[in-house]
């Protein structure tokens, strides 16, 4: 993320609208296309802050799916994540995708920004629905999750999610570690041997 | 009564004449055994020292052989006085050899027992070369059965032992190559004309090598490609460690045949195999079939600069315009910006699983002792990433692994397919 000329990002954003226009006509979407102009938007802050805003609840899967990499990309290449990690938390609550890689993108930052030391701001209950669902997914999108939830553990956080919700993710995590045959969840879920260890009070 | 002094004196050099010459022996024959990777002798041989001595030459071990020692110590010493202090002494300044040192005695316990998924996962966590060293040490059913065992827990492994199992259904392939016998790029060739080894190219099997004609810089003509992948060997010989292109020649003639897709462009090729197309193994019919190797950046660089239509690695097909985008990056706090350790791909072909690996190892390479200390676990991690994921993109995908204080190893698949 730049500080580049707002020109630039207003102009991305046009092309991406154009582009995106293109599809709703019925025609074939370019996905790689649409990665580029939608990266050239996510040059600055304020363009990620407008795709998310613009696109963060779009049913259009393919664009989701690219916000999601770009904000993940940009929460661990950032210097000052702090102002991305509104974003993430408000397009936790907007996503309605259950797209693996999607989701996948947003643990990965989720669990970033909590090993930074920064909480969750957003309504607790949307981040332990999503938690929720992604320890339900396929392996991949489970491993990301026990990597977020490690990182909230170990950044202090879980006493912001309800109790309730914190005995439900105990519950699943444990299930998770008797039934697993995925290697690399596994390895992810060593870094919960702790939380694991007691189930919560 | 006690001998004069002049007896006395001789005695004593003679007892010290003696104990260097036993020394010098002992260093020898340490040395020879390290020299032949007989790593039992060498812990038994090393156990025969006092501590100062077991100090100074554990030190003098490089990191794969004293990690090799380490497990040979775990194996056979175990229980003995010195094993621990042996231990410590390896260990001395490099935690890389207890953890490798681990990986080999688990593995060789896994042998032991057997428990080949066991053994699968322990030879994922080794380096190239140590896994196919180890393959080529088993017997035919234990290959069988790690084989087996690998396509479940390592693809790499599988590879590694399917490669393996080529080579030794090729007659030239089952017997050891000595280097006083070696051709054109170390390639061995027979003067009779006997298959010298079989052609693996990305793991996958292409025939029994005849004869090898090391091209060096001349251009051939264009023909058909047969193959691509990445590393290249003939018989127990590696041609090329990196991607390269494997196409079907119009003439056998170094200077008129050649790699490419349009025929019209030269391109300077590693060498021309000649390969018996079937019936060899059956002693009928050999049809000699030349395949001329290339690397593939040398291809996609001489197609750039003629025009050509070949991708890096790529054979003509409808992706020949894809792009295929990635890279993995040591990151976190211990890293300075725009200095991270990095390793990225933008190429025409799929990103395979061993490249995944072999970016990793790059990676590694580029970090600092403390950076690589610190992202130990993240490395183990996104080594097991590559060997579960098969990620198309668009959707771009992201993935961080964490070690010790926030030091990370991200994995990116910005476009195409990674790892096949």
């Amino acid at each position: 993320v730049t500080s580049e000329s707002p020109d630039v990002v207003t102009r991305a954003l046009g092309d991406l609208r154009d582009l995106l226009a293109q599809h709703d006509d019925g025609k074939e979407i370019d996905l790689e296309r649409l990665l580029d102009v939608a990266t050239e938007v996510a040059h600055t802050p304020a363009g990620l802050r407008a795709l998310v805003q613009l696109y963060g609840d779009s049913k259009n899967a393919a664009l989701v799916r690219v916000v999601t990499f770009l904000l993940a990309r940009a929460v661990a290449r950032e210097k000052r994540p702090q102002e991305l990690a509104p974003l993430v938390w408000s397009l936790v609550e907007q996503i309605r995708t259950s797209d693996a890689s999607a989701r996948s993108n947003m643990l990965v930052a989720i669990g970033h920004l909590s090993r930074l030391g920064m909480p969750f701001d957003g309504p607790p209950e949307a981040v332990s629905k999503f938690l929720k669902e992604a320890l339900e997914a396929d392996p991949m999108v489970q491993s990301a999750a026990v990597s977020a939830i490690a990182g909230i553990v170990g950044g202090g956080f879980l006493d912001r999610l309800p109790p309730t919700a914190v005995n439900d993710l105990w519950r699943r995590l444990s299930h998770l570690k008797q039934t697993t045959n995925d290697d690399l969840v596994k390895m992810e879920l060593r870094d919960l041997a702790a939380f694991l260890s007691t189930p919560p009070t | 009564l006690s001998p004069p002094l002049v007896q006395r004196q001789e005695l004593l050099r003679t007892a010290v004449v003696q104990r260097e010459a036993s020394r010098a022996a002992l260093l020898k024959s340490l040395r020879d055994s390290v020299k032949a990777g007989e790593w039992q002798e060498v812990a038994t041989r090393l156990n025969g020292f006092d501590e100062a001595d077991i100090k100074r030459l554990s030190a003098s071990l490089s990191v794969g052989e004293a990690a090799n020692t380490r497990a040979a110590v775990t194996q056979y010493l175990a229980g003995w006085p010195h094993e621990q202090m042996i231990l410590d002494a390896l260990d001395a300044g490099r935690a890389e050899v207890a953890r490798i040192g681990k990986i080999y005695a688990a593995y060789e316990q896994a042998i032991a027992k057997p428990d080949w998924d066991r053994a699968a996962k322990q030879l994922n966590g080794m380096s190239s070369s140590d896994i196919e060293s180890r393959v080529a040490a088993l017997s035919p059913s234990q290959l069988g059965a790690l084989e087996v065992a690998a396509r479940v827990a390592s693809q790499r492994v599988a590879l590694a032992c399917t490669t393996e199992l080529a080579r030794r259904q090729s007659p030239g392939g089952a017997r050891s190559v000595d280097s006083s016998d070696a051709g054109d790029a170390g390639v061995p060739n027979s003067p009779s004309g006997d298959i010298v080894g079989a052609l693996v190219v990305g793991g996958k099997y292409l025939g029994d090598v005849v004869r090898f004609e090391k091209a060096a810089e001349t251009a051939l003509e264009a023909g058909e490609v047969a193959a691509q992948g990445v590393r290249a060997t003939i018989g127990l010989t590696e041609i090329a460690s990196d991607a390269v292109v494997v196409a079907k020649v119009a003439s056998t003639a170094v200077g008129s045949a050649g790699v490419g897709v349009a025929a019209t462009t030269a391109v300077p090729v590693l060498g021309v195999a000649l390969v018996a197309a079937g019936g060899v193994a059956a002693g009928v019919g050999i049809a000699l079939m030349p395949l001329a190797i290339a690397h593939a950046s040398v291809v996609a660089k001489t197609l750039g600069e003629f025009g050509g239509t070949l991708p890096p690695g790529g054979a003509p097909n409808d992706n020949a315009k894809r792009r295929h985008h990635a890279n993995i990056h040591a990151q976190g706090p211990d890293v300075e910006e725009d200095k991270e350790p990095n390793h990225s791909w933008d190429q025409g072909t799929p990103i395979t699983k061993v490249q995944g690996h072999l970016g990793i190892e790059s990676v590694k390479e580029l970090c600092t002792r403390s950076q690589l200390r610190n992202r130990a676990e993240a490395f183990r991690r996104a080594t097991t990433f590559v060997d579960r994921t098969l990620h198309d993109a668009p959707p771009p995908l992201f993935r961080s692994f964490y070690g010790n204080n926030n030091a990370r190893v991200d994995v990116e698949i910005v476009t195409g397919t990674a790892f096949v």
